[in-house]
């Protein structure tokens, strides 16, 4: 038995010998994730979607413009820019003595180039909205047209699908090739990415701002959040990105670590379909007596402990173009009885779709709650990621509810649950009047300003008074990091921007 | 022997071809379209249906099963659809991990395990035995995630001596190989107790006592090797249920394993990721059967291996 012991110890011994310390130093930075980065190149052909985006993309490339903490369009690597008086061309400025991690310096072609390709993606479509072609006016200076006017375009710009790439260096190995060694003008360069385990990026001394402060950034996946927090709390990694905030209130407690939040660019909606074979199909009075039984406090209480903005029209409080003085349906249980008598409900089962164990599979169960105190026999068909997508797009739910991104931050966003053309997502989830929606949407896109707003006012209050929707809050972004960490931002699309970090 | 473990190799075929038709259906027919996930829901019908072409999803699910079993047989294991990895580089890359943590989960199993029931056996009735059986229902009834989060608060959060997640040392496996371990120890311990206590009431063990042999040498020698039969089948199970991954120790300490690469391809109904990984698991399970069997016969010589 001693014997057995002592070679259990020794076995512990031999293995804390041949741990590597793990050398922390100040010039490198350890971020937590949950959900793994596994595309470099922004104009890949089968899309890069947002955990791409949020660490690695965005401080590996620069777009056109940026868009800061606040929403704000800022100078990126065009350092000016105008529109002309028909709102189809818009004028870009470019930045001098731009370089490429290859050490090439950027040119008007590249951006060209770069416009040209996003703009084609299954993604581009969507996110340069109008675009018609890019084109070189001289050296430093390009001129983007649109086939239409569209008032958020700049938004576009600051997008994924802005990034500019190298041309030649794509010439040379072909989008694969690009992916295995990505070529930004971004703070930092992709060193390797090891599938599953760690992202290495090191500083590009040569970027146009300035070196960034932090040499080495190490990106780990951590997909359990409990273990997140531990992580961090351990001093295994110095920022977690996008803790729930129930994980931040764990952390209130903790030394030397803090966390913050700010708005997103999204928004979470509970989405009423029109869809024959659900109540709600074809019953306006059913549909009011859900929008009105929602009590949308009690909802913002039980799943973000009160964090959240609650919303009443399907766009941020962030988003451009965004209308005021629109209709408010109150929560008002009394009058959500009296439309539900008024209606055809024969107490039919009423299914609100959500994806399994995320917080809107919480506000599910709280407005399942809240529903059958008014007597809908609700139930919550809570599913993975997967079933949930074909059964939203195949129209088979009651209620469906999500959190929706405006990647652009614009009022247009709405329109993805109102669109009457060939997007798939809402083939199967078209409401008597969403021809009608649509339509202005359209008109929208064309107009400024206050005409603008105008329109859009006019699109929400009739989803109000069809009770399509009903929206619930907007989504929160958080971060939490190590206090010695100074220049952490939390901006609308959820992307860290590691040049403004530095250690104190 | 040879032409044994020639037959029990060749078993592997209809084994891997029978486990593969069978997965590849399940997850033809299982919610979720691929291409649609992959664009995203900006994309419209005609893109998807235009990656869905690309994928090859536009034709029969047999068709589809051939087309890809005839590519396996070329060496060619695919790219994933989710991350455009190559399949078999990936799943090579994350073997030792899996390998890393289920080894040393499986020694400190079998090391404690067996030897805690050894005692618990020849100490029948006593404190140790008492103890030995307590633990092992305790390890038993506790749940992977929750042991491993408290070995985490304990080890990583108050103590600070070890990582809390991730791989790159001896040290990042230590306690994965506890949590994964646990439950383990808990059957090895029961196991080799009982079947133990079964061997020592036989004939040979009371004649061998009668000869006058020592207690050292009727324990090691006699009741030992005839009560180890079940104890090595048991260990050959148990580990071969780790080479394929233990899903729950991996997700909370975030090791990059075999068992982290499958949920997550299932999850994204990554087909050539889940193909792939499925049928080195089903190779790798069948050899350590195969080894199993073959430690019976050594172990117990009356054991023919049969032609």
């Amino acid at each position: 038995m001693k014997k057995l012991v002592a070679l259990v110890m020794s076995l512990c011994f031999i293995l804390a010998l041949m741990t590597p310390a793990f050398a922390e130093t100040k010039d490198s930075l350890i971020i937590g994730t949950g959900t793994e980065a596994t595309k470099f190149f922004p104009a890949d052909a089968k899309g890069t979607n947002t955990n791409d985006y949020v660490i690695v993309i965005a401080n590996l490339y620069d777009s056109v413009v940026r868009m800061n903490a606040q929403g704000e369009i800022v100078p990126c690597l065009a350092t000016d820019w105008s529109v002309s008086e028909d709102g189809l061309c818009y004028t870009f400025t470019l930045r001098e003595h731009v370089k490429f991690h290859d050490g090439s310096e950027m040119t008007a072609d590249d951006v060209v180039f770069s416009l040209d390709m996003g703009a084609n993606l299954a993604s581009g479509k969507a996110l340069m909205i109008n675009y018609d072609h890019a084109e070189k006016v001289d050296e430093k200076t390009v001129n983007v047209y649109l086939t239409a006017p569209y008032a958020g375009f700049i938004n576009s710009m600051a997008s994924r699908v802005a990034m500019v790439f190298s041309k030649s260096h794509y010439e040379a190995v072909g989008p694969e090739g690009y992916q295995a060694n990505p070529i930004g003008t971004g703070a930092y360069k992709l060193i390797s990415a090891v599938s599953g385990d760690t992202i290495t990026l090191e500083a590009f001394d040569d970027y146009w701002a300035g070196k960034p402060a932090i040499k080495n950034i190490y990106v780990k996946m951590i997909t359990d959040s409990t273990t997140q927090t531990i992580a961090l709390e351990n001093g295994d990694i110095d920022l977690l990105m996008s803790p729930s905030i129930s994980s931040c209130m764990l952390l209130d407690t903790s030394k030397g670590v803090e966390w913050i939040s700010g708005s997103s660019a999204g928004r979470v909606t509970m989405h009423i379909t029109s869809n024959e074979g659900n109540p709600s199909h074809d019953d306006i009075n059913f549909r009011r007596a859900v929008q009105c039984a929602v009590n949308k406090e009690e909802v913002i209480l039980g799943a973000t402990d009160g964090y959240a903005t609650q919303i009443d029209i399907d766009m941020g409080p962030n988003y451009s173009g965004r209308p005021e003085g629109y209709d408010v349906v109150p929560y008002d249980v009394e009058k959500a009885k009296e439309y539900l008598a008024a209606s055809n409900y024969n107490n039919e089962e009423f299914t609100i779709l959500v994806q399994a164990g995320t917080v809107y599979d919480t506000v599910a169960q709280i407005i399942q709650a809240q529903l059958m105190d008014i007597g809908i026999n609700c139930v919550v068909n809570a599913v993975d990621a997967a079933t949930f997508t074909d059964l939203w797009y195949a129209g088979k739910y009651g209620a469906m509810i999500r959190n929706t991104n405006s990647s652009l931050l614009d009022a247009d966003g709405f329109l993805n649950f109102f669109m009457a053309t060939d997007y798939a997502a809402t083939n199967n989830n078209q409401h008597p009047r969403t021809q009608e929606i649509y339509d202005l949407g359209m008109q929208a896109r064309k107009a400024q300003g206050e005409e603008r707003k105008a329109l859009y006012l006019e699109a929400v209050n009739i989803v109000t008074e069809e009770a399509y929707e009903v929206p619930l809050f907007a989504s929160v972004n958080t971060l939490a990091f190590n206090s010695n960490l100074q220049g952490v931002e939390v901006y609308p699309l959820a992307s860290v921007y590691l040049y403004n970090m530095s250690w104190k | 022997m040879f032409k044994y473990v020639a037959k029990r190799l060749l078993w592997l075929i209809p084994v891997v071809i029978g486990i593969t038709l069978f997965i590849f259906v399940i997850l033809s027919v299982a919610p979720g379209d691929p291409a649609q996930m992959i664009l995203g829901m900006d994309a419209s019908e005609a893109d998807v249906e235009k990656l869905r072409a690309e994928m090859g999803l536009d034709k029969p699910v047999l068709v589809q099963y051939i087309n890809y079993m005839a590519n396996v047989l070329r060496g060619n294991f695919g790219t994933s659809w989710l991350s455009g990895y190559k399949v078999l580089p990936e799943f090579l890359h994350r073997l030792p991990n899996t390998i890393a943590l289920g080894t040393l989960a499986m020694f400190f199993a079998a090391v404690l395990g067996i030897s805690l029931g050894i005692v618990a056996a020849i100490r029948q009735n006593t404190v140790i035995d008492y103890f030995s059986l307590a633990l092992a229902v305790l390890l038993f009834s506790l749940p992977a995630f929750w042991f491993g989060l408290m070995t985490q608060i304990l080890f990583c959060l108050n103590l600070g001596w070890l990582p809390a997640s991730g791989v790159g040392s001896a040290k990042h496996f230590i306690l994965p190989a506890l949590t994964l371990g646990a439950n383990v120890l808990a059957s090895q311990l029961r196991m080799t107790r009982t079947s133990m206590l079964d061997v020592v009431k036989q004939d040979y063990i009371r004649t061998a006592r009668a000869k006058g042999a020592d207690e050292r040498r009727v324990v090691f020698k006699h009741v030992l090797r005839n009560g180890m039969l079940p104890v090595v089948t048991q260990v050959g199970i148990s580990y071969a249920s780790c080479m394929g991954g233990s899903i729950v120790t991996e997700s909370v300490f975030s090791i990059p394993g075999i068992g982290s690469l499958l949920i997550n391809a299932v999850k994204a109904r990554d087909i050539p990721v889940v193909m792939g990984s499925i049928i080195f698991v089903a190779i790798i399970v069948g050899l350590i059967n195969l080894l199993v069997d073959l430690l019976y016969a050594w172990i117990d010589p009356r054991v023919k291996l049969s032609k």
